[in-house]
């Protein structure tokens, strides 16, 4: 111990046993938890570790996640309204991710298979890998230094428009395959959680969906049953309502047709039945400035309204945000012009099987 | 401590109340020697192996990592926790009454603090070591890193390399 000059009452702090430390650490609530990291090298090393060990913290108020210059970035009003850049134990992770829920991101490998990644704690759960999607035909390993150089993992993926009709496979690099692939995911839980845990993606070539749990060796398509392309073409977004336990698909709707929101109930224990059942709810879509020249860039997201969680189906009040976008110059140079929120009103239900 | 139900707990209060009776020593690192009921050195892990090994009960527990000062009040804690009951609302809110004025006096005392999560981590008392590492997450509880080394007297030891690594907190605040 390095007595100085404090004399009785002096105590080495940093030199804290490290699973003392950790102990600790896991009463902490997040913003602690990364300030504790950045006090002295061995709590840092410390630190380090309990992200390694992936141990498990208290339940945290929300945090804001987002990626931003290849790192995690945290925001947490809770505390001080600080933001934490949280460096991600692989580097990779950080510029596959697609979305996040339950303190967990969905990210993807170097090869494009998808996993979680527990972000603060470094721990993983497996999802299947991008072999095990509906479309994808097989996988290779491409060399063509003739060909514009390209090298690496490159996936078979069928962009064939109807099942049963004819295939129209085409090569998908890894590295593009992280970025295009996956559109969208939402969860029913953490996975480390006893009520198990639903990942519902949305994913290419068709903006379709497939759902899997952790551990599971392949992704399940929800396969439309005639009720899905009567009303529109792809998928746009997909949330998870813990009021009800159903996740709530947003449907592209045809040109000047009604929006469409679909409830699934995904949490039949494993293994999952053949007919998952879904409920589809009809909205009138209510005017709003339409630029047609605009019309590719602009994504929507659809969000539960917050007061009345504990709905049922019907009860529910949806809102859809519209974000519209400018690319300027680059790929990644991108300013939205345009927000507009939109209250869906009911108009419809339809129950059905798929 | 005691959940009060369940045969789990039946077992051990029958198992106290037999060898509740008997005295065990336990000597600090200056040697001075405390004498505690079985059921309140039962509090630590540690020593309740010891025993339960056949060890050396009529000898006493030499304790060469713990001073006489946090050892008083490490047996305060453990006499409190063994030798009472918690069966009744009342029983069980003195000891959190108890808890939580340990818990005040650990927070005022950043050396004390130490000492005793210290010898709860040596001893093995698991009620006191969460108190005492909940009392120093408790600490750090909305501070910055510097505000933290202050609480704690920590110097700052980061190399370039270690804030490269860290690139914590942007504060936009």
């Amino acid at each position: 111990m390095a007595s100085t000059a404090d004399g009785d009452d002096f105590r080495d702090w940093s030199g804290l046993p490290e699973d003392l430390l950790l102990t600790a650490m896991e009463a902490m609530q997040l913003p602690d938890l990364v300030h504790s990291g950045a006090v002295c090298r061995s709590w840092h090393s410390a630190f380090a570790t309990f992200r390694r060990l992936g141990l498990r913290s208290p339940p945290h108020p929300p945090c804001l996640l987002y990626a931003a210059d290849n790192a995690v970035r945290l925001y947490s009003p809770s505390s001080t309204g600080a933001h934490f850049r949280v460096p991600l134990l692989d580097e990779e992770a950080a510029s596959g991710v697609v979305g996040s829920a339950h303190g967990w991101l969905f990210t993807s490998d170097r090869d494009a298979n998808p996993y979680l990644l527990n972000p603060l704690t470094g721990a993983r759960a497996a999802l299947p890998p991008a072999t095990a999607l509906g479309r994808v035909r097989g996988r290779r390993f491409v060399f063509s230094p003739g060909d514009g150089g390209r090298r690496g993992v490159a996936y078979d993926v069928d962009f064939g428009r109807r099942p049963g009709g004819s295939p129209d496979v085409r090569q998908v690099m890894a590295r593009r395959a992280r970025r295009w692939m996956y559109r969208r995911v939402a969860m029913s839980a953490s996975p480390s959680a006893a009520t198990g845990c639903v990942v519902l993606l949305l994913h290419m070539p068709e903006r379709e969906l497939s759902f899997a749990r952790p551990g599971d060796e392949r992704w399940t398509p929800l396969v439309d049953g005639g009720v899905w392309a009567s009303h529109g073409t792809s998928f746009l977004d997909a949330v998870h309502n813990p009021g009800d336990g159903l996740f709530y698909v947003l449907q592209d709707s045809s040109p000047g047709g009604d929006t469409v929101v679909h409830s699934l109930d995904l949490t039949a224990p494993p293994p999952p039945p053949s007919s998952p059942v879904a409920t589809m709810l009809m909205f009138a879509t209510p005017p709003r400035p339409c630029n047609h020249h605009l019309k590719k860039t602009m994504c929507r997201y659809l969000a539960i309204t917050p007061q009345h969680p504990q709905h049922v189906a019907g009860g529910l009040e949806f809102l859809v945000v519209e974000r519209r976008w400018r690319r300027s110059g680059s790929d990644d140079d991108v300013s939205t012009t345009e927000m507009y929120v939109v209250m869906l009103r009911p108009l419809d239900l339809y129950f059905y099987e798929l | 401590m005691a959940t009060g139900s369940g045969a789990a707990a039946a077992a051990a209060d029958a198992e106290e109340k037999e060898s509740g009776s008997r005295m065990i020593t336990l000597t600090s690192n200056e040697g001075k020697a405390f004498v505690v009921t079985e059921a309140s050195a039962r509090q630590s892990a540690t020593i309740r192996s010891m025993v339960d090994d056949g060890g050396c009960v009529d000898k006493g527990f030499p304790l060469p990592n713990v001073d006489s000062k946090t050892l008083a009040r490490v047996i305060q804690y453990c006499d409190e926790h063994g030798n009472k009951e918690a069966h009744t609302v009342d029983e069980r809110a003195a000891l959190a009454k108890f808890d939580k004025d340990f818990i005040a006096e650990l927070d005022a005392d950043k050396a004390f603090l130490y000492d005793v999560t210290m010898a709860a981590n040596y001893l093995h008392i698991q009620g006191l070591f969460a108190l005492t590492t909940q009392c120093i997450a408790d600490t750090i509880k909305g501070k910055t890193p510097e505000e933290i080394r202050t609480a704690f007297g920590i110097e700052y030891d980061l190399t370039a390399q270690d804030e490269e690594e860290i690139k914590e907190e942007d504060t936009h605040a």
